[in-house]
């Protein structure tokens, strides 16, 4: 074994001395793993670096896959794909392979775009975008570690000291709370209802969000949405399915309380279009649906140049939650980060930041993401659940389907 | 049931035709068998398996039903392996349904998932489920899949290429410089089709993406003097200022679709003035019933279909069923391809190369189940990604 995959077997120990070290200390360790004396280049010279992807493989864990990727100089990549189908995710992952074997993994928006546009027809899309999302998280994992610095630092570095989330104690959601379905002005006061309750849970200063979660028919949206005014919403998420622009012009000529969205609207192209269109107030990318750490950034950028901050959605283990965590601390349009602790999956990550009391969490810690994977364990979970996934689907009493 | 009796069992349908009701009766029940082709919940045929035929960049669907009527669908172009888990995933909302129910089963696939709404992988994937479930429909009624859309609008299609009708392209992807000599290029292959096809023919231009929108609106303001029906595909789909610019700047009609998925993904072209020509792909786009809406929202807007069709002779009778039946066509796309015998379609051509409608019940299209087997254990998973690149290493669009 070389000295260099010895290191990499005692990977946490590793990395907390080079982050004791700070980034300076990298470029010893760099030019010791990789290449000779003039070790600085490697760091700007795609064409000297020797690091170069040997492999990728999937740990299917329901709908929580891990993708790890490896390379020739013992360091490894982790990133999440969410939500999809295992079975079909092990499969993307095995036939993308293709695009990244023998590649530099630090070339993280070259290998973006190859495989978004490697075949003209499958630009898009949730089973390509989720999976590419969590290959970019894994690729800039392991940037992070090459250079011995937590991803944001090499995004810029950090634009904040902690990250505010949500559900907390003066920070909370509420919903319709209904089966989806065509709604009498009745029915809307109920849903007011669950407002107004929130409302008395959080006091005067607190937050109160409401997701609509495309369950509204625009015209009770629209009656909801200005009668929930005097209860100082920060935002009503997802008033609509996307799909067409109009529908959301119609919408927000018509309300009043700021409007977010953007879980369901991948990479910079189906997020343009709403700014063009003054459709949102909020943007609610999701690192892990929308195209992982590389759009973010991106999509951060057309926000801020329409005065849109982002309140990024997330429904992701701590590993796709450290991601967007590091994208996060680098962009200066912020609002409030989406966060939920409870994810079985996240009893096999090791995370470095922690949320406190209030809601505010420190940033990651470590090189990469600042999440580190329990491989062994996340391989015996896989045999217990690796598998599992059910089609949600919901329906109409009358049983139409209905969006949910 | 063999597929050899499928055959003469649809032929003996066809002939004794949609009121012989009675082979219904005979395959499903008793004496009061017109109930069941409109009351769904008394009907009781149902979808009792899928399965997959990987060749390559197509891969086959094959759906089957309690009472014997098997319906077929093509999936067009994604990876096999994925292509075969994502039908395996998604039978679980097709188990014990009704195969007749098209519309619901569509929007049940559609809608299933909220975060997986459209996009390559699953709406690909949709379409040849569409193909297969109309399939089944025509046959259990006995009809061409086009009489139950209202009927045949036409007596026959026109496809291009042929000797009267070509389509021609840039040859290589530009980069975002480019300059007028470039341009003199690209025009001269447009008067080479033009002199090969004579002034009553039909020329086309397929910019396929590869030229910057510069390049693109000088470009197509050098041909308008050819008389191009169109010039296709004039940037990649995404934003639509793109193509709001470009179709201010171009007076040459602007074809488009075979990337834009749904209704979902043309409204806008539509809302926005942005094409003069849909391009809907029935293997790509959603299927015959994306086909039949997206058609219909185009009439609305003076927009005809000129369908793109890559897909086998299984994929193109779904979209000829489709185009029979709507008022709003130009002309449809064609390349021969059976898959080395798999596919017996059941229409033809004349010499003008006017398609005949297809004759059989179901979308028309037969399938060598044992070839296609055959086939499959050769070069079932054998796929590539494209994937192109410009001189200077950078990843480009083709």
């Amino acid at each position: 074994m070389s000295p260099i995959e010895n290191r990499a077997s005692s990977g946490l120990s590793r990395r907390n001395l080079v982050a004791a070290a700070g980034v300076l200390a990298a470029g010893g360790l760099i030019g010791e793993m990789v290449a000779a004396a003039d070790a600085p280049a490697i760091a700007v010279e795609d064409k000297a670096s020797s690091i170069k992807i040997t492999s990728a493989s999937v740990i299917p864990l329901g709908s929580k896959c891990l993708v790890k990727i490896t390379t020739n100089h013992g360091i490894t990549g982790w990133g999440e794909i969410s939500q999809l189908p295992p079975h079909v995710t092990v499969a993307l992952v095995e036939s993308m392979y293709e695009l990244l074997d023998g590649e530099n993994p630090t070339r993280v928006e070259h290998l973006w775009q190859k495989l978004f546009r490697a075949h003209r027809d499958f630009r898009g899309g949730a089973f390509m975008v989720h999976t590419i999302s969590g290959i970019d998280m894994a690729l800039w994992d392991i940037a992070g570690k090459l250079h011995g610095v937590p991803v944001y630092r090499l995004l810029g570095g950090p634009t904040r000291d902690k990250i505010r989330v949500y559900p907390a104690p003066k920070a909370v959601k509420t919903a319709p709370g209904v089966k989806p379905a065509s709604l009498d002005p009745k029915d809307v006061r109920d849903i007011v209802k669950n407002v107004e309750d929130a409302r008395r849970r959080v006091g005067p200063d607190g937050t109160v969000m409401f997701d609509a979660h495309c369950m509204l028919p625009p015209a009770s949206l629209i009656q909801f949405a200005n009668a929930v005014e005097p209860y100082d919403l920060l935002w009503i998420e997802e008033p609509a399915c996307p799909g067409n622009l109009e529908v959301f012009k119609r919408i927000k000529q018509q309300v009043r309380v700021p409007i977010a969205l953007g879980e369901r609207d991948r990479t910079i192209w189906e997020v343009i279009g709403y700014l063009q269109n003054g459709c949102i107030d909020i943007l609610q990318f999701d690192c892990a649906h929308g195209g992982g750490i590389s759009q973010f950034r991106k999509i951060a950028a057309l926000c801020e140049s329409y005065h849109v901050p982002m309140a990024p959605h997330s429904i992701q283990t701590f590993l796709g939650q450290s991601a967007s965590f590091n994208a996060t601390a680098t962009i200066p349009n912020f609002l409030i980060h989406e966060f939920y602790p409870n994810n079985r999956v996240n009893a096999v990550l090791h995370k470095t930041w922690e949320v406190d009391k209030d809601g505010n969490s420190s940033l990651p810690t470590e090189p990469g993401l600042g999440c580190e994977v329990d491989e062994p364990a996340a391989l015996e979970m896989s045999k217990k659940i690796g598998f599992e996934f059910k089609w949600p689907g919901a329906h109409y009493p009358d049983g139409s389907i209905a969006d949910y | 049931m063999n597929s050899r009796n499928d055959i003469s069992r649809r032929d003996m349908a066809t002939s004794a035709g949609v009121l012989a009701a009675g082979l219904l009766a005979d395959g499903l029940f008793a004496a009061d068998a017109p109930a069941l082709a409109v009351e769904d919940k008394a009907t009781s045929i149902k979808i009792s398996a899928v399965s997959t035929i990987p060749l390559g960049q197509k891969t086959l669907v094959k759906i089957q039903t309690n009472h014997g009527i098997v319906g077929w669908g093509e999936i067009t172009r994604v990876p096999p392996k994925p292509a075969c888990a994502l039908v395996e995933s998604m039978y679980e909302l097709l188990d014990g349904e009704n195969p007749t129910r098209v519309e619901h089963l569509w929007q049940k696939l559609f809608r299933a998932h909220r975060d997986f709404r459209g996009g390559g992988f699953m709406v690909h994937t949709i379409a040849a489920i569409d193909m297969a479930l109309w399939d089944i429909t025509g046959k259990l009624h006995g009809v061409p899949v086009y009489r139950l859309l209202g009927g045949p609008t036409r007596d026959r299609i026109r496809v291009y290429p042929t000797p009267k009708a070509l389509k021609t392209g840039p040859g290589r992807p530009f980069t975002w410089s480019g300059d007028l000599y470039e341009v003199k290029q690209l025009v001269a292959r447009v008067e080479e089709a033009r002199k090969r096809v004579g002034p009553d023919g039909s020329v086309m231009f397929d910019c396929h993406s590869m030229l910057p929108p510069p390049i693109m609106i000088q470009f197509a303001n050098a041909i308008e003097p050819y008389d191009v029906l169109w010039v296709e595909e004039v940037a990649v789909p995404g934003n639509l200022e793109v193509f709001k610019r470009i179709k201010q700047h171009c007076r040459v009609p602007v074809a488009l679709g075979e990337r834009d998925r749904t209704i979902w993904e043309v409204i806008g072209y539509l809302q926005n003035n942005c094409i003069d020509i849909l391009q809907f792909d029935c293997g790509h786009d959603g299927g015959i019933s994306q086909m039949r809406k997206a058609a219909a929202m185009c009439e609305s807007y003076h927009v005809p279909l000129a369908p793109h069709c890559t897909l086998a002779s299984l994929g193109q009778s779904a979209s000829f069923n489709a185009i029979a039946s709507i008022p709003n066509f130009l002309i449809h796309e064609f390349y021969p391809n059976d898959l080395k015998g798999v596919c017996k379609p059941t229409w033809g051509t004349d010499k003008d190369f006017n398609y005949t409608l297809p004759q059989s019940p179901g979308i028309g299209c037969d399938i060598d189940e044992a070839l296609a087997l055959q086939h499959s254990k050769e070069t079932g998973y054998e796929f590539k990604w494209p994937h192109s690149s410009y001189p200077d290493g950078s990843v480009c669009d083709y």
